[in-house]
């Protein structure tokens, strides 16, 4: 051991010293999303329906990553006047009647409609928001409706939901409802 | 003793390895490991369903009391990518110096190669060692996993032994051969060993990235993971060539500066003036290598985040929103000083000649630019603020820096920093050179305008998408400022060349005149690049999230959250440091007596 090989070696550590210093020092210390549950959830009447969807749209749902001021995606705090602006337009091909068909279309077939100026670049008619009813996402019917329960509550209208469909298992996010996502 | 290290290491190695691959073919034979645990229970792959990724519970992973079982996964990964990295790079480089040895017919080079070829060796020993251990790790804790991979990839990973075994060939060939084939045709056709030598590893490379981002990216599966026959599209699934591109220019950037630090060393302790002089000269030489790879590497990164986004909308905001919006600053934060000592690297090299000193002058205006590039690339765009500041900002944006946060500002910057650098280089080339044609004046202004014309573009450019332009259209503008850039550069070149050509010597060059600290630079490009490696190896894992593969094969053991920046950061200091210990090991085995090339 010599002396310039320790004044290397400490050089080296300071070096590696500062990055780990600022990663844990300047970088604030947030903790990445914690994985969704493997249980399947289960939600009690409007309120808990409404509060389970608030949980998913900024959890498991992801629907917050993109649906967020940043602008990305549409804000979605006015969903259902929006909803019926949009089953109006005569560029609207998609099957929905009612506003709350509307997003439950958006949520498993994205690219029924796609919002002016946000489809994939240089595609406007394929929407990048995925399919969230399997995929990575996956949710389950009932997340889904509380989705929508909640989006209704964003919206100041009432609550038509039920959740009916709930209790699905939701752990592997495999349950496919729909192929449009299918295998790539 | 010391002697014999390397060898017995090699047949070690090759034991091992040997193990491995028949382990491999008999994945049953790793279905004992790990306590019977790893047997799936029913619920995990009904009858009938085998094709389908498997769902699994937290009791189909192996436990253990000893180690923590993603930390070891991690671990052994991250020293088998860094050796990988090593000895796929060094022998790139290699090759490229002797082919240039061979041009300039400069004896110099081809002794530089030999150097390095024979480091080379041992490292490979360890990379065959920490890859053995890297599987045993995997099969022990992720059984499942692996025998869905298996189930997949099976052919490939014959195709892997298969290129491992060319490469060891080629590799003892062209390491072996070195002495006798040295000159005429002889030379020629060692060359072409070492061609098919990084042929080899850069298939090896390539197969291995194909598992990589199968997992992030996965294709040819349904949406249940089943496999639906076609390997070729699992294979080529969307992230495959960007990583390919990504990680073949990282390693020749990491094998430049991993060889660069090695010359420094030798240069610090170098007694004569003569040894001082070709340590200066190699050090110089891998830098310059390194440093012509880093330029075009944050393309290929644009170009793998632009896939990654193209692939999952999603994971693409997963990697650069949010959390790990901070990752990237720690990242800009790295590369900015890879670049600032690379130019103080140049800087210091004007005190080699006389005519050096007509450049100095010049410096503070680039340290300046370089600077204020560099500022403007790691100012944060989305800030993770607490609710009261975000009030009080009225937004998650600052209202003057929240601009420069934008991506194209980002770009501007980064291209204006390419292109300081590159003026740095410049001037160190012209440092010691008169030019002798009559045009030359016109020659400089021509490239004075070029240049000025470039950075004019590159800003109004960043300038007008970023701020005029719809937001759809923001990154639009990073393709013609890339241009740009390369053009400016290239155009530069071409006309330097012409202009200095039969240049007089403004005065004696001498290498080996530098300053000891402008080694220390060497050092820091080396030490950042690893450590770099080994965040951006934790993100690429990170933003699968909760999946083994993304979307088909979900995560269930305990250990499926996505850790903190910062616990992801001390287990990279704490591998980089496992790592330059035995790199230092290697070096010092390979700088044993007798093993010199003029033994
Ligand atoms: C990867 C980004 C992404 C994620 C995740 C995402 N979305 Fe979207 N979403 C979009 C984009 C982009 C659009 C606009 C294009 C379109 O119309 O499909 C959109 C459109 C919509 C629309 C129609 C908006 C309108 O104005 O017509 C609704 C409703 C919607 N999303 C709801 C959700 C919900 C609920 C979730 C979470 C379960 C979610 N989205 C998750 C990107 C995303
Ligand atoms: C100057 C700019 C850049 C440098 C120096 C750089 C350097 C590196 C290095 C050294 C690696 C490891 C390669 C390997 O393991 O062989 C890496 C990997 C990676 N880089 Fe970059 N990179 C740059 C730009 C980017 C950008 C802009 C992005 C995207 C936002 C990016 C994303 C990644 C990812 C996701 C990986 C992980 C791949 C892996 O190791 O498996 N890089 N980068």
């Amino acid at each position: 051991m010599n002396k310039r090989f320790l004044k290397v070696a400490a050089f080296s550590v300071a070096i590696i010293a500062a990055y780990t210093l600022f990663s844990s020092l300047y970088v604030p210390p947030m903790k990445p999303e914690e994985p969704p549950s493997l249980e399947a959830v289960h939600a009690v009447g409007v309120e808990g329906l409404i509060s389970l969807g608030e949980k998913v749209f900024k959890g498991k749902g992801a629907c917050a990553l993109c649906h967020n001021a940043a602008g990305r995606a549409p804000l979605l705090d006015n969903i259902m006047e929006a909803a019926n602006t949009r089953i109006a337009s005569i560029d609207y091909h998609g099957s929905a009647k009612t506003a709350e068909e509307y997003i439950r279309e958006s949520l498993a077939s994205p690219s029924a409609y796609v919002v002016p100026g946000y489809g994939m670049a240089g595609d406007e008619l394929t929407s990048p928001m995925p399919d969230v009813t399997t995929g990575a996402i996956g949710l389950s019917a009932q997340e889904v409706d509380s989705v929508i329960a909640y989006l209704q509550r964003l919206s100041g209208v009432d609550v038509t939901v039920t959740g009916e469909a709930g209790g699905i298992d939701v752990s592997g996010a495999i349950e496919a409802t729909t192929d449009s996502e299918g295998a790539r | 003793m010391r002697k014999h290290i390397p060898g017995l290491l090699r047949v070690f190695a090759l034991l091992l390895v040997i193990l491995a691959c028949s382990q491999t073919f008999l994945p049953s034979a790793f279905a004992g490991e790990g306590a019977g645990s790893s047997v799936i229970s029913g619920e995990a792959a009904p009858a009938g369903a085998e094709s389908s990724a498997p769902r699994l519970t937290k009791d189909d992973y192996p436990a253990s009391s000893v180690v923590r079982p993603r930390v070891a996964v991690w671990m052994a990964a991250q020293m088998h990518l860094w050796f990988a990295a090593f000895v796929l790079a060094v022998p790139i480089f290699v090759v490229i110096i002797e082919a240039i040895g061979i041009v300039k017919k400069d004896e110099r080079y081809d002794r530089m190669a030999y150097e390095f070829i024979r480091v080379s060796m041992t490292a490979y020993t360890l990379t065959a060692v920490t890859g053995v251990l890297f599987t045993v790790v995997l099969f022990a804790f992720y059984p499942h996993l692996m025998k869905y991979l298996l189930s997949i990839f099976k052919p490939t990973v014959f195709l892997y032994f298969l290129f491992f075994i060319l490469e060891n060939a080629a590799l003892i060939l062209y390491f072996r051969l070195w002495k006798r084939l040295k000159t005429g045709a002889g030379k020629i056709a060692h060359l072409c060993i070492g061609i098919a030598l990084n042929l080899a590893g850069t298939a090896i490379m390539f197969v291995a990235n194909a598992w990589v981002t199968f997992m992030m990216s996965p294709a040819g599966v349904d949406i249940k993971g089943a496999f639906q026959g076609d390997i070729w599209a699992a294979v080529h699934n969307n992230l495959w060539n960007p990583m390919n591109l990504h990680r073949f220019i990282a390693n020749i950037a990491y094998g430049g500066s991993i060889v660069g630090s090695y010359a420094a060393y030798r240069f610090l302790s170098s007694t004569t003036e003569e040894e001082k002089a070709h340590y200066d000269w190699m050090g110089y030489t891998a830098n310059l290598v390194s440093i012509g790879a880093l330029l075009p590497l944050p393309f290929a990164g644009y170009w793998l985040t632009a896939e990654i986004y193209a692939y999952s909308q999603q994971m693409g905001i997963t990697l650069m929103g949010g959390v790990f919006a901070w990752l990237f600053i720690i990242q800009a934060v790295i590369i900015g000083a890879l670049f600032l000592a690379a130019n103080y690297y140049l800087w210091c090299g004007l005190s080699r000649s006389e005519g050096g000193r007509r450049y100095t002058p010049y410096i503070k205006y680039i340290a300046f630019m370089v600077a204020v590039s560099f500022i403007v690339w790691f100012t944060p765009h989305t800030l993770i603020l607490k609710p009261w500041e975000a009030s009080a900002l009225g937004g998650q944006y600052h209202p003057y820096l929240g601009p420069l946060g934008l991506m194209p500002a980002k770009n501007t910057a980064v291209n204006i920093m390419l292109l300081f650098t590159f003026l740095s280089f410049l001037f160190y080339r012209r440092a010691n050179r008169v030019a002798v044609v009559s045009w030359a004046p016109y020659g400089k202004a021509a490239q004075a305008a070029i240049f000025s014309a470039a950075i004019l573009n590159i800003v109004f450019l960043g300038v007008y998408y970023g701020y005029f332009a719809n937001t759809v259209y923001k990154v639009a503008s990073s393709v013609p400022q890339v241009a740009t850039t390369l053009f400016a550069i290239i155009a530069c070149l071409v006309i330097e060349f012409f202009i200095y050509r039969g240049a007089k010597e403004a005065g004696v060059y001498r290498w080996g005149r530098m300053p000891e600290r402008s080694q220390y630079a060497i050092f820091l490009i080396t030490v950042s690049f690893t450590w770099l490696m080994g965040l951006m190896g934790y993100v690429r894992a990170a933003i699968r999230q909760h999946w083994h593969v993304f979307s088909v094969m979900r995560d269930a053991s305990a250990d499926a959250f996505t850790p903190t920046i910062g616990y992801a950061a001390n287990v990279v200091s704490v591998g980089t440091i496992i790592f330059m210990a035995l790199v230092v090991f290697i070096f010092w085995l390979s700088g044993r007596k007798g093993a010199d090339f003029g033994e």
